[in-house]
């Protein structure tokens, strides 16, 4: 079994790598954001010691980054609570900016900069307008982008902050308007929960949103290309969250409301098969739509090759079909059929005339 | 420590095990090289002598690869840029200066993956266990001083990087070949010092190194508590001289010169705060490097 | 958008309040100023000693700008007059720019 993989769904075999397979595993790992999750892992199954000096550095460093890293989300989420004082309505944190916020399990070892935030839509200008007025700036997209990204797409682009320079994703709903799944933002907005954040009062998705949501981020938005970390944070959150007794029927009431039940479904059986994680079989046969059993097949076979990193430029090819396939496969989820043809149209001619 | 040192080699078989890849202690780090450019692999053998090599019995904190940035490159105007494994920000240089692109792809590894001290950029020397903490960005002599001091039987820690511990305030050395450009390669030819390596015509001018001695590597595993911070001010033409910095103004500044002080959060506040009110820090002036040696031995701080 | 608190509203009116939890803020008194840390935002300021006797000022009970103004003329010996409220004003809404104190109508 990959290395990479044996120490993700146990690590206590982390002793058992040979000092050079973990040079390579800290590679990819670096490489794909995880690095302090394997730090993590490692501090709470107590076996750091055993390991070799580079990797207890550098698992050192980027745990206690990770660590850094949360405390600093909390407080780029006051400073946006901050601008958004008086802006009327409900702002609920979403993803890493969730995970730190509640403190889970999926924060620990984990490190990101963005902060992503949903808000009802017809707050939009008045978020943007805000955020604008305590410095945050539209990142520079062309004419082409601005319009897609703001007719199309669940977000405002992205705006990074003058001095901070963190950046800031504004979502009115989960998924692309165009796509073939509309979850419903306003039930998400109903079901979020506050959390205290110095003194101030945000919002984070209830844990089965939390689950839902990211499930939805990985299957059914954007390719899964080397994106194991996402995976790992469904399936910590699977493990913390399944303590809570009735967790998995309301797990599938909300892959209901949100009519995600086949993202649902692909994040629960491939955290399941590629990570391990306990999933009650029943749990996975309840989930509607169920995917067909072809799309199951093809996802089986190519979904576990593309989503675990490889080595930096060392793509086998296999893994590099499977990732083409699956971004094919996102963009046709993402987009009618028309437009996807003009989109990637525009998109090949500018990128032909920039060579 | 085990594997063989550098210096006993032969350069063939360096530059041969260069091109599988060689896994090079720079304490505290262990650091994997791979290139086929055959000036980097004299280069190491020179500015990396005092240190050991093992093959891949050991983790490496970091590899980096060293070659042309594509393939017609590798004959046709030959260049060279490191990789590592997630994409750095370097822009190529030409062949010969495959050196400086190494040093500059090691410098860019520690400083954007050490988070366990707070990092600044300084030159670090100490006497006695007790060490002086010489700050600046490139160029504004720091690494002047820091050879001069070296020369005069200082212990070498490090010329461009100081890892602090945010608790108890040590510093860990990091000892690397001591990086000098355009005059300062002159004037350390006066005390007898020979730069190698010696690159024309890179982005900084002039560029040579110091290669740090067997005793800077064989005593890298000893921290050192700060007794002085001292900021280089070498002024044409100046009269030396010596005065303490205000407080405020140097948590500013030293705030400033960190490269991990905003990551590192409240803990790296608390440091910073306490190295500033525990250590005396002075700015200084001097028109050469032997009164600038002279200034520092003035402190009586180190006997 | 029009901000709250804008350059024609009479600044004696707006009532000031420190933002986040009194512990919040760590102090550090050097000779030439003092430097601030904000858990709430992770961010490390420098001040003057006037401007940190300010925000001491703030940080200590919720306040108005004229009252501030007040206190610090008092305090350094100063004329109350329209420059030292303007100043106090003009650092007040710096402070609310750093998500140090919140800034709001009404007294």
């Amino acid at each position: 079994m990959d290395p990479l993989l044996r120490i993700l769904r146990d690590p206590s075999h982390m002793p058992s790598l040979a000092a050079s397979e973990w040079t390579l595993v800290m590679q990819r790992a670096r490489r794909r954001a995880l690095l302090g999750k394997l730090g993590a892992l490692a501090r709470d199954a107590g076996c750091v010691e055993a390991l070799p000096a580079a990797v207890q550095r550098q698992f050192s460093s980027m745990v206690r980054l990770a660590d850094h890293n949360g405390k600093n989300l909390k407080a780029e989420a006051f400073q946006v609570l901050h601008a958004l004082a008086d802006v009327d309505g409900p702002v609920v944190f979403l993803k890493g900016a969730a995970y730190a916020l509640l403190e889970l399990h999926a924060d620990r070892g984990r490190v990101s900069s963005d902060i992503d935030i949903l808000v009802p839509k017809d707050g939009l200008e008045a978020v943007e307008d805000a955020l604008q007025h305590r410095d945050w700036q539209p990142m520079k997209l062309n004419a082409y982008d601005q319009e897609y990204y703001r007719r199309w797409m669940h977000e405002l682009p992205p705006m990074r902050h003058r001095y901070r320079a963190t950046v800031i994703d504004v979502h009115h709903t989960i998924l692309p308007l165009t796509g073939r799944i509309t979850p419903d933002p306003k039930a998400l907005i109903d079901a979020a929960t506050p959390v205290d954040i110095h003194g101030r009062t945000g919002l984070v998705p209830c844990p089965e949103d939390l689950v839902v949501h990211a499930a939805a981020h990985l299957f059914q938005d954007g390719d899964l290309s080397e994106r194991l970390r996402d995976l790992l944070d469904i399936s910590q959150m699977i493990g913390e969250f399944a303590a809570e007794p009735g967790f998995w029927d309301r797990l599938l009431e909300r892959a209901q409301v949100h009519d995600c039940g086949r993202p649902t479904f692909y994040a629960l059986h491939f955290a399941r098969t590629v990570l391990g994680t306990d999933v009650p079989a029943g749990v996975l046969d309840s989930l509607r739509p169920h995917p067909a059993a072809l799309s199951r097949a093809l996802m089986s076979m190519l979904v576990p090759a593309a989503l675990v990193p490889s080595p930096p430029d060392n793509a086998t090819g296999f893994a590099r079909l499977a990732r083409w396939l699956l971004f094919l496969r996102s963009h046709w989820l993402r987009m009618p059929p028309v437009m996807l043809a003009r989109h990637l149209t525009i998109k090949a001619w500018r990128s032909l005339s920039q060579r | 420590m085990s594997g063989r040192l550098i210096d006993e080699v032969e350069i063939g078989e360096l530059k041969r095990l260069l091109r599988a890849g060689i896994t090079i202690s720079a304490p505290p780090f262990q650091v994997r090289v791979q290139s086929d450019n055959s000036v980097l692999g004299e280069s190491l053998k020179r500015l990396y002598g005092a240190c050991r090599i093992d093959g891949d019995a050991q983790a490496a904190d970091f590899v980096i690869r060293v070659g042309a940035t594509s393939a017609i490159r590798r004959f046709v105007r030959r260049d060279v840029i490191a990789l590592i494994d997630t994409p750095p920000p370097f822009t190529r240089l030409p062949y010969e200066m495959a050196p400086l692109m190494f040093e500059q792809a090691l410098n860019w590894c520690v400083a954007t993956r050490t988070f366990t001290h707070l990092v600044m950029h300084a030159a670090v020397v100490a006497r006695d266990g007790k060490a002086l903490i010489i700050p600046g960005e490139s160029g504004q002599g720091k690494s002047t001083l820091c050879a001069a001091l070296v020369s005069r039987g200082w212990r070498h820690l490090s010329d461009e990087f100081a890892m602090i511990d945010p608790e108890t305030l040590e510093i860990t050395a990091h000892p690397r070949p001591i990086s000098l450009k355009n005059e300062s390669l002159e004037a350390v030819t006066a005390w007898g010092a020979a730069p190698e390596s010696v690159m024309e015509g890179t982005p900084k001018g002039t560029v040579g190194y110091l290669p740090p001695s067997m005793g800077a590597i064989e005593s890298a595993g000893q921290r050192a508590m700060p007794a002085a911070i001292l900021f280089p001010g070498y002024t044409v033409d100046s009269d030396p001289s010596i005065t303490k910095m205000e407080k405020g103004r140097a948590f500013i500044i030293l705030t400033a010169c960190s490269v991990n002080y905003r990551e590192l959060g409240e803990e790296g506040s608390k440091a910073m705060t306490r190295l500033v009110s525990r250590t005396p820090i002075y700015r200084t002036t001097y028109p050469d490097t032997a009164s600038s040696v002279g200034l520092v031995e003035s402190l009586g701080l180190w006997d | 958008m029009t901000p709250v608190v804008g350059p024609g509203d009479d600044s004696a009116t707006i009532s000031v309040v420190a933002l986040a939890s009194k512990n919040a803020l760590t102090w550090n008194d050097w000779d030439d100023g003092c430097s601030v840390f904000n858990r709430a935002t992770g961010e490390t300021h420098f001040f003057d000693l006037w401007t940190s006797y300010l925000l001491r000022l703030i940080d200590s009970e919720p306040t108005t700008v004229e009252s501030l103004a007040r206190r610090m003329a008092q305090e350094l010996d100063q004329q109350l007059d329209a420059a030292l409220r303007a100043r106090v004003f003009k650092t007040v809404q710096n402070f609310d720019s750093m998500a140090l104190v919140e800034l709001c109508p009404g007294g």
